[in-house]
Protein backbone atom coordinates (compact mmCIF):
# COMPACT_ATOMS: atom_id res chain seq x y z
CA UNK A 1 0.00 0.00 0.00
CA UNK A 2 1.13 3.45 -0.59
CA UNK A 3 0.83 4.60 2.80
CA UNK A 4 2.71 1.92 4.12
CA UNK A 5 6.03 2.72 1.38
CA UNK A 6 5.54 6.89 2.51
CA UNK A 7 5.88 5.29 6.28
CA UNK A 8 8.85 3.21 5.50
CA UNK A 9 10.17 6.32 3.54
CA UNK A 10 9.83 8.31 6.82
CA UNK A 11 11.32 6.03 9.03
CA UNK A 12 14.34 5.95 6.81
CA UNK A 13 14.80 9.70 5.90
CA UNK A 14 16.30 11.94 7.76
CA UNK A 15 14.84 15.24 9.09
CA UNK A 16 16.94 18.01 8.37
CA UNK A 17 18.62 19.81 10.94
CA UNK A 18 16.48 23.43 10.16
CA UNK A 19 13.23 21.38 10.33
CA UNK A 20 13.88 19.02 13.75
CA UNK A 21 13.08 21.84 16.22
CA UNK A 22 9.70 22.12 14.99
CA UNK A 23 9.27 18.56 14.36
CA UNK A 24 6.98 18.10 17.70
CA UNK A 25 6.24 21.82 17.68
CA UNK A 26 2.44 21.89 18.78
CA UNK A 27 0.88 24.49 16.49
CA UNK A 28 -2.54 25.87 17.01
CA UNK A 29 -5.63 27.13 14.70
CA UNK A 30 -6.11 30.82 15.18
CA UNK A 31 -9.82 32.78 14.44
CA UNK A 32 -10.31 31.18 11.04
CA UNK A 33 -12.97 30.10 9.67
CA UNK A 34 -12.55 26.73 6.92
CA UNK A 35 -14.91 25.95 3.88
CA UNK A 36 -15.21 24.40 0.92
CA UNK A 37 -17.66 25.27 -1.90
CA UNK A 38 -17.60 23.71 -5.30
CA UNK A 39 -14.60 22.39 -5.72
CA UNK A 40 -12.58 25.28 -3.89
CA UNK A 41 -11.00 25.53 -0.66
CA UNK A 42 -11.09 28.47 1.29
CA UNK A 43 -9.90 30.42 4.93
CA UNK A 44 -11.44 33.24 6.62
CA UNK A 45 -9.08 34.83 9.21
CA UNK A 46 -11.42 36.88 10.93
CA UNK A 47 -9.16 39.23 12.71
CA UNK A 48 -7.30 39.87 10.12
CA UNK A 49 -11.13 40.26 6.99
CA UNK A 50 -8.72 37.82 5.22
CA UNK A 51 -9.94 35.40 2.62
CA UNK A 52 -7.43 32.89 1.55
CA UNK A 53 -7.64 30.11 -1.34
CA UNK A 54 -6.29 27.00 0.23
CA UNK A 55 -5.02 23.81 -1.71
CA UNK A 56 -5.58 20.08 -0.37
CA UNK A 57 -2.59 19.93 1.80
CA UNK A 58 -3.35 23.57 3.76
CA UNK A 59 -7.19 22.43 4.15
CA UNK A 60 -6.06 18.74 5.46
CA UNK A 61 -3.83 20.80 7.21
CA UNK A 62 -6.19 22.84 9.21
CA UNK A 63 -8.85 20.39 9.41
CA UNK A 64 -6.98 18.56 11.60
CA UNK A 65 -8.97 19.38 15.47
CA UNK A 66 -6.52 20.74 18.40
CA UNK A 67 -3.02 21.76 18.31
CA UNK A 68 -1.01 20.00 15.41
CA UNK A 69 2.60 18.87 14.46
CA UNK A 70 4.22 18.15 11.89
CA UNK A 71 5.24 14.94 12.91
CA UNK A 72 1.65 13.91 13.79
CA UNK A 73 0.55 15.33 10.51
CA UNK A 74 2.81 14.14 8.72
CA UNK A 75 1.41 10.57 10.25
CA UNK A 76 -2.17 11.11 8.98
CA UNK A 77 -1.57 12.35 5.86
CA UNK A 78 1.66 10.65 4.53
CA UNK A 79 -0.52 8.35 2.13
CA UNK A 80 -1.62 11.23 -0.03
CA UNK A 81 1.51 14.18 0.25
CA UNK A 82 5.43 14.21 0.73
CA UNK A 83 7.12 15.60 3.54
CA UNK A 84 8.71 18.71 1.46
CA UNK A 85 5.15 19.40 0.71
CA UNK A 86 3.93 19.58 4.16
CA UNK A 87 6.67 20.88 5.65
CA UNK A 88 6.38 24.02 2.86
CA UNK A 89 2.71 24.07 3.79
CA UNK A 90 3.13 24.28 7.29
CA UNK A 91 5.75 27.23 7.07
CA UNK A 92 3.09 29.18 4.60
CA UNK A 93 0.64 28.87 7.08
CA UNK A 94 2.38 30.24 10.11
CA UNK A 95 3.63 32.75 7.54
CA UNK A 96 -0.17 33.28 7.04
CA UNK A 97 -0.40 33.50 10.72
CA UNK A 98 -2.92 30.77 10.35
CA UNK A 99 -1.15 28.29 12.44
CA UNK A 100 0.92 30.27 15.89
CA UNK A 101 3.05 28.61 18.57
CA UNK A 102 0.32 29.78 21.10
CA UNK A 103 -3.42 29.19 21.51
CA UNK A 104 -5.75 32.07 20.36
CA UNK A 105 -6.12 35.07 22.02
CA UNK A 106 -9.61 35.54 23.45
CA UNK A 107 -10.48 38.98 23.36
CA UNK A 108 -12.21 40.33 26.90
CA UNK A 109 -15.80 41.37 27.11
CA UNK A 110 -16.97 44.76 26.26
CA UNK A 111 -17.68 45.98 29.85
CA UNK A 112 -16.78 49.87 29.85
CA UNK A 113 -19.60 51.35 31.74
CA UNK A 114 -17.56 54.79 31.28
CA UNK A 115 -18.16 54.58 28.10
CA UNK A 116 -21.99 52.98 27.82
CA UNK A 117 -22.63 56.05 30.22
CA UNK A 118 -21.25 58.63 27.95
CA UNK A 119 -23.58 57.02 24.99
CA UNK A 120 -26.71 57.26 26.97
CA UNK A 121 -25.90 60.90 27.16
CA UNK A 122 -25.11 61.79 24.10
CA UNK A 123 -27.51 62.68 21.34
CA UNK A 124 -28.94 60.41 18.71
CA UNK A 125 -27.48 61.11 15.46
CA UNK A 126 -29.92 59.05 13.60
CA UNK A 127 -33.38 59.26 14.08
CA UNK A 128 -36.25 57.16 13.04
CA UNK A 129 -39.16 58.35 12.34
CA UNK A 130 -42.90 57.09 12.02
CA UNK A 131 -44.78 59.73 10.16
CA UNK A 132 -47.87 57.47 10.26
CA UNK A 133 -48.71 54.64 12.46
CA UNK A 134 -50.81 53.36 9.94
CA UNK A 135 -50.64 51.88 5.86
CA UNK A 136 -52.38 51.73 2.42
CA UNK A 137 -51.85 48.50 2.50
CA UNK A 138 -52.40 44.86 3.97
CA UNK A 139 -49.46 43.01 3.13
CA UNK A 140 -49.99 38.94 5.27
CA UNK A 141 -46.61 39.19 6.26
CA UNK A 142 -46.49 42.66 8.44
CA UNK A 143 -44.79 42.76 11.60
CA UNK A 144 -46.26 46.66 12.18
CA UNK A 145 -49.64 45.56 12.26
CA UNK A 146 -50.19 47.70 9.32
CA UNK A 147 -48.65 50.38 10.62
CA UNK A 148 -50.43 50.61 13.80
CA UNK A 149 -47.90 48.42 16.01
CA UNK A 150 -50.70 46.44 18.08
CA UNK A 151 -51.60 50.53 19.26
CA UNK A 152 -53.82 52.74 17.48
CA UNK A 153 -53.99 54.64 13.90
CA UNK A 154 -52.20 57.81 14.26
CA UNK A 155 -50.55 60.34 11.78
CA UNK A 156 -47.17 62.65 12.99
CA UNK A 157 -47.84 66.12 13.69
CA UNK A 158 -45.45 68.77 13.09
CA UNK A 159 -45.12 69.59 16.49
CA UNK A 160 -43.92 65.68 17.43
CA UNK A 161 -41.84 65.87 14.18
CA UNK A 162 -40.58 69.49 15.41
CA UNK A 163 -39.23 67.68 19.16
CA UNK A 164 -38.01 65.27 17.20
CA UNK A 165 -35.73 66.99 15.26
CA UNK A 166 -34.90 68.95 18.79
CA UNK A 167 -33.55 65.83 19.84
CA UNK A 168 -31.23 65.18 16.73
CA UNK A 169 -30.37 68.50 16.75
CA UNK A 170 -29.51 69.95 20.68
CA UNK A 171 -29.52 73.92 21.16
CA UNK A 172 -26.74 73.30 23.05
CA UNK A 173 -24.14 73.24 20.40
CA UNK A 174 -21.45 71.73 22.86
CA UNK A 175 -24.01 68.62 22.80
CA UNK A 176 -23.59 68.34 18.91
CA UNK A 177 -20.33 65.93 18.88
CA UNK A 178 -21.50 64.41 15.27
CA UNK A 179 -21.07 66.76 11.93
CA UNK A 180 -23.92 64.96 10.11
CA UNK A 181 -27.22 63.62 10.97
CA UNK A 182 -29.39 61.18 9.60
CA UNK A 183 -33.15 61.17 9.29
CA UNK A 184 -35.03 58.16 8.24
CA UNK A 185 -38.94 58.30 7.40
CA UNK A 186 -40.79 55.18 7.70
CA UNK A 187 -44.02 54.08 9.15
CA UNK A 188 -46.99 52.48 8.85
CA UNK A 189 -46.56 53.63 5.22
CA UNK A 190 -44.89 57.43 5.70
CA UNK A 191 -46.12 58.64 2.59
CA UNK A 192 -49.36 59.07 4.10
CA UNK A 193 -48.13 62.32 5.57
CA UNK A 194 -46.66 64.65 3.14
CA UNK A 195 -47.05 67.78 4.92
CA UNK A 196 -45.22 66.30 8.28
CA UNK A 197 -42.50 64.51 5.69
CA UNK A 198 -42.00 67.90 3.69
CA UNK A 199 -41.82 70.01 7.39
CA UNK A 200 -39.29 68.05 9.00
CA UNK A 201 -37.28 68.53 6.01
CA UNK A 202 -37.35 72.16 5.91
CA UNK A 203 -37.18 71.75 9.63
CA UNK A 204 -34.33 70.07 9.87
CA UNK A 205 -32.04 71.67 7.38
CA UNK A 206 -32.32 74.65 9.07
CA UNK A 207 -31.50 73.36 12.13
CA UNK A 208 -28.12 71.50 10.12
CA UNK A 209 -27.41 74.83 8.82
CA UNK A 210 -27.47 76.63 11.69
CA UNK A 211 -25.01 73.77 13.54
CA UNK A 212 -22.83 73.38 10.39
CA UNK A 213 -23.98 69.89 10.37
CA UNK A 214 -24.51 67.76 7.25
CA UNK A 215 -27.46 65.81 7.00
CA UNK A 216 -29.15 62.91 5.15
CA UNK A 217 -32.57 62.00 4.80
CA UNK A 218 -34.27 58.36 4.19
CA UNK A 219 -37.00 56.73 3.07
CA UNK A 220 -38.68 53.24 3.10
CA UNK A 221 -41.94 52.67 1.49
CA UNK A 222 -44.73 50.68 -0.48
CA UNK A 223 -44.38 53.08 -3.40
CA UNK A 224 -48.10 53.37 -3.84
CA UNK A 225 -48.60 57.09 -2.92
CA UNK A 226 -45.77 58.45 -4.62
CA UNK A 227 -46.62 61.61 -6.99
CA UNK A 228 -45.12 64.66 -8.03
CA UNK A 229 -44.68 66.57 -4.55
CA UNK A 230 -42.77 63.56 -3.41
CA UNK A 231 -40.51 63.25 -6.38
CA UNK A 232 -39.59 67.25 -6.07
CA UNK A 233 -38.84 66.79 -2.50
CA UNK A 234 -36.64 63.72 -2.97
CA UNK A 235 -34.49 65.17 -6.22
CA UNK A 236 -34.45 68.13 -4.25
CA UNK A 237 -33.01 66.88 -0.86
CA UNK A 238 -31.18 64.23 -2.27
CA UNK A 239 -33.38 61.76 -0.41
CA UNK A 240 -32.53 57.91 -0.27
CA UNK A 241 -35.37 55.39 -1.33
CA UNK A 242 -35.82 52.18 -0.84
CA UNK A 243 -39.06 50.72 -2.59
CA UNK A 244 -40.75 47.37 -0.90
CA UNK A 245 -41.47 45.37 -3.98
CA UNK A 246 -41.45 41.70 -3.89
CA UNK A 247 -40.64 40.43 -7.26
CA UNK A 248 -43.24 39.58 -9.95
CA UNK A 249 -46.55 41.12 -10.16
CA UNK A 250 -48.30 37.39 -8.96
CA UNK A 251 -45.67 36.82 -6.07
CA UNK A 252 -46.04 40.71 -5.00
CA UNK A 253 -49.77 40.85 -5.24
CA UNK A 254 -50.12 37.74 -3.18
CA UNK A 255 -48.83 39.13 -0.18
CA UNK A 256 -48.88 43.32 -0.83
CA UNK A 257 -52.46 44.04 -1.30
CA UNK A 258 -54.73 47.32 -0.81
CA UNK A 259 -57.33 47.56 1.64
CA UNK A 260 -59.55 46.13 -0.71
CA UNK A 261 -58.08 43.15 -1.53
CA UNK A 262 -55.91 44.93 -4.83
CA UNK A 263 -52.89 43.64 -5.49
CA UNK A 264 -50.44 46.66 -5.85
CA UNK A 265 -47.59 45.84 -8.09
CA UNK A 266 -49.44 47.88 -11.10
CA UNK A 267 -48.98 51.07 -8.96
CA UNK A 268 -45.60 51.10 -7.67
CA UNK A 269 -43.95 49.43 -10.55
CA UNK A 270 -45.42 52.65 -12.41
CA UNK A 271 -44.33 54.82 -9.43
CA UNK A 272 -41.17 53.43 -9.58
CA UNK A 273 -40.83 53.69 -13.42
CA UNK A 274 -41.44 57.73 -12.17
CA UNK A 275 -39.16 57.89 -9.89
CA UNK A 276 -36.10 56.82 -11.96
CA UNK A 277 -37.18 59.50 -14.59
CA UNK A 278 -37.45 61.97 -11.87
CA UNK A 279 -34.95 61.12 -9.45
CA UNK A 280 -32.81 58.82 -11.06
CA UNK A 281 -29.81 57.55 -7.83
CA UNK A 282 -30.52 55.29 -5.44
CA UNK A 283 -32.78 52.72 -7.35
CA UNK A 284 -33.06 50.06 -4.17
CA UNK A 285 -35.73 47.76 -3.54
CA UNK A 286 -36.16 45.54 -0.24
CA UNK A 287 -37.99 42.25 -1.13
CA UNK A 288 -39.58 40.08 1.61
CA UNK A 289 -39.55 36.06 0.11
CA UNK A 290 -41.96 34.21 1.06
CA UNK A 291 -41.56 29.96 1.81
CA UNK A 292 -41.57 28.27 -1.75
CA UNK A 293 -41.13 31.58 -3.89
CA UNK A 294 -37.85 31.68 -6.13
CA UNK A 295 -34.86 34.64 -5.05
CA UNK A 296 -33.46 33.55 -8.70
CA UNK A 297 -36.96 35.08 -9.90
CA UNK A 298 -37.76 37.35 -7.60
CA UNK A 299 -33.88 39.36 -8.51
CA UNK A 300 -34.22 38.92 -11.72
CA UNK A 301 -37.25 40.37 -12.05
CA UNK A 302 -36.45 43.84 -9.55
CA UNK A 303 -33.42 43.90 -11.82
CA UNK A 304 -34.31 44.26 -14.62
CA UNK A 305 -37.40 46.33 -13.73
CA UNK A 306 -34.50 49.36 -12.90
CA UNK A 307 -33.49 48.87 -9.44
CA UNK A 308 -29.69 48.73 -9.06
CA UNK A 309 -29.44 46.95 -5.31
CA UNK A 310 -32.17 44.37 -3.86
CA UNK A 311 -32.67 43.78 -0.63
CA UNK A 312 -33.91 40.52 0.06
CA UNK A 313 -35.18 39.28 3.46
CA UNK A 314 -36.92 35.99 4.07
CA UNK A 315 -39.90 36.17 5.33
CA UNK A 316 -39.44 35.77 9.00
CA UNK A 317 -42.88 35.11 11.40
CA UNK A 318 -44.46 38.10 12.22
CA UNK A 319 -45.88 37.89 16.07
CA UNK A 320 -48.93 40.71 15.03
CA UNK A 321 -50.06 38.84 11.85
CA UNK A 322 -51.33 34.92 10.98
CA UNK A 323 -49.99 33.34 7.34
CA UNK A 324 -48.43 30.18 6.64
CA UNK A 325 -45.40 31.55 4.22
CA UNK A 326 -42.44 32.44 7.17
CA UNK A 327 -39.79 30.36 7.09
CA UNK A 328 -38.42 27.83 9.94
CA UNK A 329 -35.37 26.74 10.04
CA UNK A 330 -35.00 23.46 7.06
CA UNK A 331 -36.68 26.76 4.59
CA UNK A 332 -33.83 28.84 5.83
CA UNK A 333 -31.38 26.37 4.47
CA UNK A 334 -33.13 25.90 1.65
CA UNK A 335 -33.12 29.57 1.38
CA UNK A 336 -29.38 29.83 2.10
CA UNK A 337 -29.09 27.38 -1.08
CA UNK A 338 -30.60 29.73 -3.27
CA UNK A 339 -28.76 32.68 -2.22
CA UNK A 340 -25.35 31.03 -3.19
CA UNK A 341 -27.02 29.94 -6.39
CA UNK A 342 -27.85 33.14 -7.14
CA UNK A 343 -25.05 34.62 -5.75
CA UNK A 344 -22.53 33.04 -8.52
CA UNK A 345 -25.35 34.45 -11.11
CA UNK A 346 -24.97 37.60 -9.57
CA UNK A 347 -21.11 37.53 -10.79
CA UNK A 348 -21.88 36.57 -13.70
CA UNK A 349 -24.30 39.81 -14.33
CA UNK A 350 -21.49 41.88 -12.35
CA UNK A 351 -18.70 40.60 -14.94
CA UNK A 352 -20.96 40.79 -18.35
CA UNK A 353 -22.52 43.93 -17.60
CA UNK A 354 -19.06 45.46 -15.54
CA UNK A 355 -21.36 46.84 -13.08
CA UNK A 356 -22.06 46.20 -9.78
CA UNK A 357 -25.47 45.74 -9.24
CA UNK A 358 -27.46 43.17 -7.65
CA UNK A 359 -27.96 41.68 -4.37
CA UNK A 360 -27.14 44.32 -1.64
CA UNK A 361 -26.13 42.10 1.08
CA UNK A 362 -23.97 40.46 -1.38
CA UNK A 363 -22.49 43.66 -2.44
CA UNK A 364 -22.42 44.72 0.98
CA UNK A 365 -20.34 41.68 1.97
CA UNK A 366 -18.15 41.78 -0.82
CA UNK A 367 -17.21 45.54 -0.66
CA UNK A 368 -16.82 44.77 2.99
CA UNK A 369 -14.09 41.89 1.72
CA UNK A 370 -12.23 44.28 -0.63
CA UNK A 371 -11.64 47.27 1.08
CA UNK A 372 -11.33 44.61 4.62
CA UNK A 373 -13.12 47.16 6.54
CA UNK A 374 -16.27 45.70 8.99
CA UNK A 375 -19.38 46.47 6.53
CA UNK A 376 -22.27 46.04 9.05
CA UNK A 377 -21.70 47.84 12.30
CA UNK A 378 -23.12 46.70 15.10
CA UNK A 379 -27.10 47.54 16.30
CA UNK A 380 -27.19 51.15 17.11
CA UNK A 381 -30.64 50.11 18.60
CA UNK A 382 -30.99 52.73 21.83
CA UNK A 383 -27.56 55.40 20.70
CA UNK A 384 -30.44 55.71 17.81
CA UNK A 385 -33.93 56.56 18.53
CA UNK A 386 -36.70 56.16 16.81
CA UNK A 387 -40.21 58.36 17.46
CA UNK A 388 -43.56 56.70 16.61
CA UNK A 389 -45.87 58.95 15.08
CA UNK A 390 -47.43 59.52 18.64
CA UNK A 391 -44.46 60.59 20.50
CA UNK A 392 -43.30 57.72 21.77
CA UNK A 393 -39.09 57.75 22.06
CA UNK A 394 -38.05 54.01 21.12
CA UNK A 395 -34.48 51.85 20.75
CA UNK A 396 -35.66 51.25 17.04
CA UNK A 397 -37.55 50.91 14.71
CA UNK A 398 -38.52 47.53 15.31
CA UNK A 399 -39.58 48.08 18.96
CA UNK A 400 -41.41 51.24 18.10
CA UNK A 401 -44.58 50.67 20.62
CA UNK A 402 -43.10 47.83 22.57
CA UNK A 403 -43.50 49.72 26.03
CA UNK A 404 -41.50 47.85 27.96
CA UNK A 405 -38.62 49.34 25.53
CA UNK A 406 -39.93 52.80 25.19
CA UNK A 407 -37.60 55.28 26.69
CA UNK A 408 -39.77 58.34 26.73
CA UNK A 409 -41.55 60.83 24.91
CA UNK A 410 -41.30 63.81 23.50
CA UNK A 411 -43.08 65.64 26.22
CA UNK A 412 -41.10 64.66 28.68
CA UNK A 413 -37.91 63.36 26.88
CA UNK A 414 -35.69 60.77 27.43
CA UNK A 415 -35.05 58.68 30.16
CA UNK A 416 -31.26 58.80 30.60
CA UNK A 417 -30.72 55.67 32.91
CA UNK A 418 -33.65 53.46 30.60
CA UNK A 419 -31.33 54.74 27.44
CA UNK A 420 -28.09 53.77 29.68
CA UNK A 421 -29.55 49.83 30.34
CA UNK A 422 -30.57 49.46 27.30
CA UNK A 423 -26.92 50.55 25.54
CA UNK A 424 -25.65 47.78 27.96
CA UNK A 425 -28.36 44.90 27.53
CA UNK A 426 -26.95 45.67 23.51
CA UNK A 427 -23.66 45.60 24.16
CA UNK A 428 -23.96 42.38 26.02
CA UNK A 429 -25.76 40.92 23.45
CA UNK A 430 -22.95 41.45 20.89
CA UNK A 431 -20.91 39.97 23.65
CA UNK A 432 -22.36 36.36 22.42
CA UNK A 433 -20.80 36.99 18.66
CA UNK A 434 -17.48 37.46 19.83
CA UNK A 435 -16.92 33.88 19.09
CA UNK A 436 -18.39 34.11 15.75
CA UNK A 437 -16.08 33.90 12.53
CA UNK A 438 -18.26 36.79 10.62
CA UNK A 439 -17.94 39.51 13.67
CA UNK A 440 -16.87 42.73 12.29
CA UNK A 441 -18.21 41.87 8.78
CA UNK A 442 -22.21 41.62 10.60
CA UNK A 443 -24.53 44.09 12.14
CA UNK A 444 -24.64 41.64 15.07
CA UNK A 445 -27.95 40.01 16.94
CA UNK A 446 -31.25 41.95 15.93
CA UNK A 447 -32.17 43.37 19.26
CA UNK A 448 -35.81 42.62 18.31
CA UNK A 449 -35.23 38.91 16.89
CA UNK A 450 -33.59 38.04 20.28
CA UNK A 451 -35.90 39.41 22.07
CA UNK A 452 -38.84 37.89 20.29
CA UNK A 453 -36.41 34.84 19.73
CA UNK A 454 -35.96 33.89 22.95
CA UNK A 455 -31.58 34.68 22.10
CA UNK A 456 -31.30 36.98 24.72
CA UNK A 457 -30.82 34.28 27.38
CA UNK A 458 -29.38 31.74 25.28
CA UNK A 459 -26.29 31.26 23.75
CA UNK A 460 -27.03 29.39 20.51
CA UNK A 461 -27.24 31.46 17.28
CA UNK A 462 -30.17 32.81 15.72
CA UNK A 463 -31.85 31.59 12.43
CA UNK A 464 -30.33 35.20 10.94
CA UNK A 465 -26.70 34.11 12.57
CA UNK A 466 -26.94 31.30 10.51
CA UNK A 467 -27.87 32.66 7.12
CA UNK A 468 -25.13 35.29 7.61
CA UNK A 469 -22.56 33.12 8.14
CA UNK A 470 -23.71 31.17 5.00
CA UNK A 471 -24.29 34.79 2.76
CA UNK A 472 -20.73 35.74 3.44
CA UNK A 473 -19.28 32.06 2.59
CA UNK A 474 -21.13 33.04 -0.53
CA UNK A 475 -19.62 36.19 -0.70
CA UNK A 476 -15.87 34.65 -0.02
CA UNK A 477 -16.94 32.18 -3.44
CA UNK A 478 -18.16 35.37 -5.28
CA UNK A 479 -15.05 37.24 -4.55
CA UNK A 480 -12.87 34.30 -5.70
CA UNK A 481 -15.02 34.51 -9.55
CA UNK A 482 -14.25 38.38 -9.66
CA UNK A 483 -10.72 37.75 -8.63
CA UNK A 484 -9.90 34.90 -10.77
CA UNK A 485 -11.87 37.21 -13.93
CA UNK A 486 -9.12 40.03 -12.69
CA UNK A 487 -12.26 42.43 -12.30
CA UNK A 488 -11.72 43.35 -8.34
CA UNK A 489 -11.12 46.80 -9.77
CA UNK A 490 -14.78 46.98 -9.67
CA UNK A 491 -14.90 46.74 -6.27
CA UNK A 492 -13.21 49.96 -5.77
CA UNK B 1 13.02 26.70 -10.45
CA UNK B 2 11.67 26.97 -6.49
CA UNK B 3 8.83 25.03 -5.95
CA UNK B 4 5.52 27.12 -5.57
CA UNK B 5 5.16 26.91 -1.82
CA UNK B 6 2.17 24.94 -0.47
CA UNK B 7 -0.28 24.86 0.98
CA UNK B 8 -2.01 28.78 1.03
CA UNK B 9 -2.58 29.27 -3.15
CA UNK B 10 -3.30 32.72 -2.68
CA UNK B 11 -4.75 35.67 -0.79
CA UNK B 12 -7.77 36.54 -2.11
CA UNK B 13 -8.46 39.86 -0.85
CA UNK B 14 -4.73 40.75 0.24
CA UNK B 15 -1.91 40.94 -1.68
CA UNK B 16 1.04 42.06 0.08
CA UNK B 17 3.01 39.49 1.91
CA UNK B 18 1.83 37.83 4.51
CA UNK B 19 3.95 39.26 7.20
CA UNK B 20 2.31 42.49 6.49
CA UNK B 21 -0.85 41.45 7.47
CA UNK B 22 -2.70 43.33 10.03
CA UNK B 23 -5.32 42.94 11.74
CA UNK B 24 -8.43 45.31 11.08
CA UNK B 25 -11.48 44.36 13.36
CA UNK B 26 -11.23 45.71 16.55
CA UNK B 27 -12.90 42.84 18.65
CA UNK B 28 -12.15 44.32 21.84
CA UNK B 29 -14.22 47.74 20.67
CA UNK B 30 -17.56 48.03 19.55
CA UNK B 31 -18.19 51.98 20.26
CA UNK B 32 -16.61 52.96 16.75
CA UNK B 33 -19.96 53.57 15.38
CA UNK B 34 -23.35 55.29 16.33
CA UNK B 35 -24.93 56.52 13.31
CA UNK B 36 -24.87 53.20 11.07
CA UNK B 37 -26.53 50.10 13.05
CA UNK B 38 -27.65 47.45 10.56
CA UNK B 39 -26.34 49.00 7.74
CA UNK B 40 -27.67 47.97 4.24
CA UNK B 41 -25.46 49.86 1.64
CA UNK B 42 -26.44 53.49 2.68
CA UNK B 43 -23.64 55.92 2.54
CA UNK B 44 -22.20 57.13 5.66
CA UNK B 45 -18.95 58.25 4.82
CA UNK B 46 -18.01 60.07 8.31
CA UNK B 47 -18.27 56.40 10.36
CA UNK B 48 -14.98 54.98 10.17
CA UNK B 49 -16.49 51.12 10.81
CA UNK B 50 -19.07 51.61 7.93
CA UNK B 51 -20.37 52.23 4.80
CA UNK B 52 -23.73 53.54 5.19
CA UNK B 53 -27.32 54.25 7.60
CA UNK B 54 -29.42 52.07 8.74
CA UNK B 55 -32.04 53.41 6.59
CA UNK B 56 -32.75 50.04 5.07
CA UNK B 57 -33.42 47.65 7.64
CA UNK B 58 -37.11 47.57 8.16
CA UNK B 59 -39.31 45.26 9.81
CA UNK B 60 -42.98 44.98 7.78
CA UNK B 61 -42.65 47.08 4.53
Amino acid sequence: MAWKTQKVALASMTIPDADQARYHQPYYLQKVHLFAKRGKKFAYLTRQMVALLLDDLGYAILSQSGPVTLASTWEKLAHRFSFPEMNSAFQTLIDWQILASHPPVSQPSVEEETFIDEEAQNPPSEIWLSLANDCNLRCRYCSAGYGRFGGTRGLMTEKTAARAMDLLFPEDPAKQKRDFANIIFVGGEPLMNYPVMAFAVDYAKRKAGKANRRISFHLNTNGTLLDEKFLQLFRENDFHVVFSIDGPPAIHDASRRFIDGEGSYRRVAANFSRFIQAVGKSRRAQAVLHYGSSLRETMTHLLDLGFEEVIPNPDYSSPLTSHNSAFDASALEEFAQQYDDWSVENVERILSRRWLHGNAHFLEDLRALHRRQPSRSSCGAGRSLAISAHGGIFPCQSTVETKPFQLGDLTRGVDLELRRKFIALIENLGNKCRGCWIVGACSRPCFQEAYSGGFLDDPEPTQRCKLYRSYFESAIYGYYLIDEAGCTELLD
Amino acid sequence: MAEKPKGVVKGLNFLAKPDEMTEVIPLGDNKNCDCCTTNLGYTCSTCPSSSGSSAAKSSGK
